[in-house]
């Protein structure tokens, strides 16, 4: 500990100015007087600068209390400016994470205790480092927080892609912010606190949760597929629960989450207005019974309605669409639509159904919009090109997948085929067909012999990885909210160089698109590579070479 | 793993650098001690903390200094550091105490030393300190001037008589007194125990730390390799005044280098205007040393 002499003398005449990194270096010694001085100099002026006290004024310290238990430092007041980015609430007290505690240490901003006695940082070295918390994974975070950046131990995967996209990943989820920091719980062992919380929320929590948890991957399930195969197969199930035909095992193309949730849904709807339908149920929709019934008991007000917003509902409707015909304004049968009056009276009140068929002129009734001299030239163009293609194939599919694969087995079954028989009547075939030959790319990509590895492909419901990346990182941004700091603006994996070991190796091309596929975003992984006190980042991305067609 | 022996904390006056083992690494925490390595020994290290006077950037960095494994095992072969483990003493109210009086000394310094240096700004500055009054002064007669009251001229001109004592000096609180944070542990409550050092091992270590000797024995200042993606640099000066000429590379001696790699040297070397040194241990147990330069025959 320096004397108070020295303390004063310090804080008098505080330098800012850094010392000269280096200047003109010369290339090899040669002994002369000057450059003896220069070196002389250097590490003179090194030394002062080196051997430089942290000092402040008491009252501006922060004062922190280092727990060996828990390994967290706890704060009572917060400072002027770190608060914001750093550190987390529990219980009402504040924490800071060792890296963080020891981080502000070194900027002369906290003072923690053990002890009743202060901490030196060789202490806190000693100290806070351990096999939790290593010492490169702490350098690494000092070098990305002295650049500026703010940097939070990685959390997980906090919203998934559709989440993101409607926009939901501003909203915290409850059960989050009240958990605090969900990746320290792990690290407090103080049990208490934790069940505390539990209990506070009640099992009712836990069961909304849960079914949050199936709307959730409901919701994803259907957004995530654009196959309107499964939609129909939901109003098929819906409609089987209404008429009380309850196969759940049966329809296993679809998951049993979804047929839970469509069940659950119609389980309720149905038990408003018929309550027969619930206890007519067959067995295996028993726990779905009681936790129905043990929710509906917590939860008085448990409407549809009130759940979450996120995932996607099944509203059971008391309409057949079946026996509905809707006209199909799309249909290609001439210029006059021809409209049935329907068997029920669907019309309100003040209208009056006099015919029993009404005839629509297309032209005069859809699209009043004036048509444009290039639409009409457009729609004449597209009215001729792929005549001959359409009148089965278009009719038969029932979406556009299924059309494309018709329109494709169509061209290349029946269209100029007979034109080179001598080529395609071999076993060896050229690999360009003339009927697919559309434009430069498509023949090169037939020409492409060795097919090149793609990215795989994202999938919302990945397993989390076998190695998560360490940190966070977020652009110093004044809208920074600890609470819900968002998407990260890239993510860090540290890795300790020993180049004597083989045991720690950098991530493989495996893991790295294992995290990629996990997290479906477009947050960039940087790899930062810890050598003997020196931080190196590096990056390892995905991008696909595009195809260079340089003619067509 | 280490042995641990108790050491008398009397031997470290010695003149024997500190070295101090935590997590693996071992780090020097004195600035003196990180002088004499570098200016009289060539071992150089890498400075991993923030700098006080700059906490915030990452060009200069402060204490402490990690040193490379094959630095520490050169220092203990030639008996000029120890490497310690700090073990924390139990904390005895005694401690506490003493901890406390030694806060309330440096308080009491302090203010003393916080009223002195004021005093002497105060000597410095009284011209301005009595103008100031005086200004003051003629203003409020100013004032009573204007509201009736007939005062002399010579009021205004009258001196004000006052010394350094009659300036009143507040007493410095204690929640401004100046603290700080202790870059080393303080050796009164941490006893620093002896800690086995057995590096290097394997074959591959063995082979570096090889290398490391000799070249340190020729002269040269060594540090880590990864940044030029080799296992050291070497310089022919000190690192501050100097460019490094070599890139050393250990390969065992039996082992193959393929075409690719040699290219990969090669060129590397040549970007960053170095020599890649790929250096071994014959069956003579020598050191071979061949260096590898890219050219072009044009």
């Amino acid at each position: 500990m320096h004397s108070a002499d020295e303390l004063f003398r310090v804080r008098q005449g505080l330098e800012k100015s850094v010392p000269q990194k280096g200047g003109v270096k010369d290339f090899m010694p040669d002994g002369s007087w000057i450059q003896g001085k220069q070196i002389e100099k250097f590490h003179e002026e090194r030394e002062k600068v080196l051997a430089e006290p942290r000092v402040q004024k008491k009252c501006d310290y922060v004062h922190g209390l280092w727990t060996n238990e828990s390994r967290l430092v706890e704060i009572e007041h917060e400072g002027k400016s770190f608060w914001k980015n750093m550190g987390f609430t529990r219980n009402g007290r504040k924490f800071l994470h060792p890296e963080e505690a020891l981080f502000l240490m070194e900027m002369n901003v906290l003072q923690v205790w053990y002890n009743f006695l202060p901490m030196s940082i060789e202490g806190a070295y000693c100290r806070f480092l351990g096999p939790t918390l290593t010492l490169e994974f702490h350098q690494v975070y000092a070098h990305l927080r002295r650049m500026g950046y703010v940097v939070i131990r990685h959390r997980g995967k906090l919203a998934s892609r559709y989440e993101r996209e409607i926009g939901l990943d501003k909203y915290q989820k409850k059960k989050e912010r009240q958990l605090g920091d969900p990746m320290t719980s792990s690290l407090l062992t103080k049990k208490n606190s934790i069940e505390e919380l539990a209990q506070m929320e009640g099992l009712e929590n836990c069961v909304t949760d849960k079914m949050c948890e199936h709307e959730k991957v409901a919701g994803e399930e259907i957004v995530a597929s654009e196959n309107s195969q499964i939609k129909m197969d939901c109003a098929a199930s819906i409609e089987k629960a209404h008429s009380q035909e309850t196969e759940i095992g049966g329809n296993e193309e679809m998951g049993s989450s979804l047929i839970l949730q469509s069940h659950m849904n119609s389980i309720k709807d149905s038990a408003e207005c018929l309550n027969d339908n619930v206890t007519s149920l067959s067995p295996v929709d028993d726990n779905i019974l009681t936790t129905f019934k043990h929710s509906d008991a917590t939860n008085s007000a448990f409407s549809s309605e009130s759940r979450n917003a996120s995932g996607f509902q099944y509203k059971s409707s008391a309409w057949d669409f079946r026996k509905i015909a809707f006209p199909n304004f799309g249909a290609e049968c001439g210029d006059v639509i021809k409209i049935q009056r329907s068997e029920s009276n669907l019309t309100p009140g003040h209208v009056v159904c006099e015919l029993d068929c009404y005839d629509f002129n297309r032209m005069a009734h859809i699209n009043k919009k004036k048509d444009k001299k290039k639409d009409l030239e457009r729609d004449r163009k597209l009215k001729f090109s792929n005549n001959n293609s359409r009148f089965s194939s278009y009719q038969n599919s029932r979406n556009w997948s299924e059309y494309k694969v018709c329109l494709y087995n169509w061209r290349s079954n029946n269209w100029r085929q007979d034109q080179f028989p001598h080529l395609f009547a071999d076993g060896l075939q050229p690999l360009v067909r003339p009927e697919l030959a559309t434009s430069t790319e498509a023949i090169l990509q037939q020409l492409q012999v060795i097919k090149s590895s793609t990215k795989p492909p994202r999938n919302s419901k990945a397993d989390p990885p076998a190695v998560l990346p360490h940190f966070d990182v977020y652009s110093p941004n004044k809208k920074f909210k600890k609470t819900n700091p968002g998407t990260p603006d890239f993510r860090v994996i540290v890795m300790r160089l020993i180049q004597t070991r083989c045991d720690e190796s950098p991530p493989d091309l495996k893991t790295i698109s294992d995290i990629d596929v996990y997290f479906d975003d477009d947050v960039p992984l940087h790899c930062a590579v810890v050598d003997a006190g020196t931080v190196m980042f590096n990056t390892l991305s995905f991008f696909t070479l595009p195809t260079e067609v340089s003619l067509g | 793993m280490f042995e641990c022996v108790t050491y008398n904390r009397m031997s470290f006056d010695r003149g024997k650098t500190t070295i101090t083992l935590i997590n693996g690494q071992c780090f020097v925490w004195n600035s003196k001690q990180a002088r004499f390595l570098r200016e009289e020994l060539r071992i150089v290290g890498t400075l991993c903390g923030s700098l006080p006077r700059a906490p915030m950037q990452n060009t200069h960095l402060g204490l402490p200094l990690q040193l490379m494994p094959e630095e520490v095992t050169l220092l203990l072969e030639k008996g000029l550091a120890e490497v310690v483990e700090n073990t924390e003493d139990v904390i005895t109210e005694e401690m506490k105490l003493e901890y406390k009086n030694k806060e309330k000394k440096s308080y009491k310094r302090q203010v003393e030393l916080y009223t002195r240096e004021r005093q002497e700004e105060i000597k410095r500055k009284l011209p301005q300190i009595i103008a100031g009054k005086k200004a003051k002064r003629n203003k409020v007669l100013d004032e009573r001037r204007k509201n009736g009251e007939i005062i002399d001229d010579s009021e205004f001109e009258k001196e004000i008589e006052m010394t350094v004592e009659d300036v009143g000096i507040p007493t410095l609180q204690e929640a401004s007194m100046l603290m700080e944070i202790p870059l080393a542990c303080d050796p009164s409550t941490t006893t620093p125990v002896l800690v086995k050092w057995t590096y290097p091992k394997s074959d591959k270590e063995v082979l570096r730390y090889r290398v490391f000797r000799d070249l340190w024995d020729k002269g040269h200042y060594l540090t880590s390799g990864s940044k030029f993606g080799g296992d050291f640099i070497a310089y022919p000066g000190d690192p501050s005044r100097f460019h490094s000429l070599f890139i050393v590379v250990c390969k065992p001696h039996s082992a193959s280098i393929s075409g690719i790699e040699l290219i990969t040297m090669g060129r590397l070397g040549t970007n960053v205007k170095k020599t890649i040194v790929l250096s071994s241990v014959d069956e003579n147990d020598k050191l071979c040393y061949t260096s590898l330069q890219w050219t072009g025959i044009s």
